[in-house]
């Protein structure tokens, strides 16, 4: 999962995300690597600085199709997003 | 795929406000197994939350092991409450439960019996109990006029040593595996004295003080687990 570090993940940020995340969704999220890219990239760059606590807690989630996952994020006003994800990131599941 | 049938039997417990949102995490859906489900389904543990489908995903033997111990130390209430905890390390849960224990500092909320989150998390667990454990192992008094292998030999340092090779595979069933951990269970039986008590008494007293063990039980059945398999061990040999 090295290529977290890309994304200020520390170490401390992999371990807890290996402890924490079955086997399956950990392989999934390896070979899907591209994907999981786009969508945590989307998500930081937009702002959003919890994006890390969300990838821990819902790392499945990054499996969605990119432009789904656009589409979720973008039907919302920027600013506002982003206040209220840095402000409670377990928002994202009901967005 | 097996799990996508069932989706409409997991989706009728799902909170009303988040059944549209069934979608974004549908991947654990098609990763989780049957059998998982079933486990799951028997100790009463369903998804609240579609985020909670990734409990799904943990392979069957290690659900089981995990709910039977959540059974065992208390805390099924919480994987109940958020079902993802299925995948969390149990050694490592019991591990910070003691380290609580140790210090007093409490992690369960005594009205509902719910297990503070800290407890199934270690970046939590060093954030939040972290500095408190610092302060309070730097104000527990420190006994420097002995170690443990300054005691005088006795008559029953063969039953001691028997019964430090049963507390060396014990340490490693529950994970405690660090030098103090070893330290500070050999010191606490070479201060006993042994000769009235037996092997397991020795071990049940030692553990529970040390590690301020709050499940009997579970130390009980342990202890008689690797008492057994020595019994076994010198049957067989």
């Amino acid at each position: 999962m090295k290529f977290l570090e890309k994304y200020d993940f520390t170490q401390e940020d992999i371990e807890e995300l290996i402890d924490s995340t079955p086997k399956k969704i950990m392989n999934g999220l390896k070979k899907s690597q591209d994907l999981v890219e786009a969508n945590l990239g989307y998500l930081k760059d937009l702002g959003i600085k919890t994006y890390v606590d969300i990838f821990l807690n819902f790392p499945d989630m990054f499996f969605m199709d990119h432009s789904n996952f656009k589409e979720m994020l973008d039907k919302y006003e920027k600013d506002s997003l982003v206040e209220k994800l840095n402000a409670n990131f377990r928002l994202i599941e009901f967005l | 795929m097996e799990l996508i049938e069932k989706l409409p039997e997991i989706n009728e417990r799902i909170n009303v406000k988040a059944k549209d949102q069934v979608y974004k995490f549908a991947a654990s859906l098609e990763l989780g197994s049957k059998e998982t489900y079933d486990i799951l389904t028997k100790y009463d543990v369903y998804p609240i939350l579609p985020s909670h489908f990734r409990a799904y995903t943990v392979d069957p033997r290690s659900a089981q092991q995990t709910l039977e111990l959540a059974s065992k130390m208390e805390f099924i209430a919480n994987i109940k409450q958020n079902p993802n905890l299925v995948s969390c390390s149990i050694s490592e849960v019991i591990k910070r439960m003691g380290q609580c224990d140790a210090v007093g500092i409490p992690y369960r909320d005594e009205a509902t019996g719910l297990c503070a989150d800290y407890i199934f998390s270690a970046r939590e667990f060093k954030k939040q109990v972290g500095p408190m454990l610092e302060n309070k192992e730097a104000l527990a008094p420190v006994d420097n006029t002995v170690s443990f292998t300054d005691y005088a030999v006795t008559d029953n340092d063969e039953k001691k040593k028997a019964i430090k090779d049963y507390a060396n595979k014990l340490l490693e069933i529950f994970t405690l595996t660090s030098t103090e951990d070893k330290e500070a269970i050999m010191m606490a039986i070479d201060k006993m004295d042994v000769s009235e008590l037996s092997e397991k008494e020795v071990l049940m007293s030692t553990f529970a003080e040390t590690f301020k063990v709050g499940n009997m039980e579970l130390l009980s059945s342990e202890i008689d687990n690797v008492l057994d398999a020595n019994t076994l061990g010198r049957k067989a040999a």
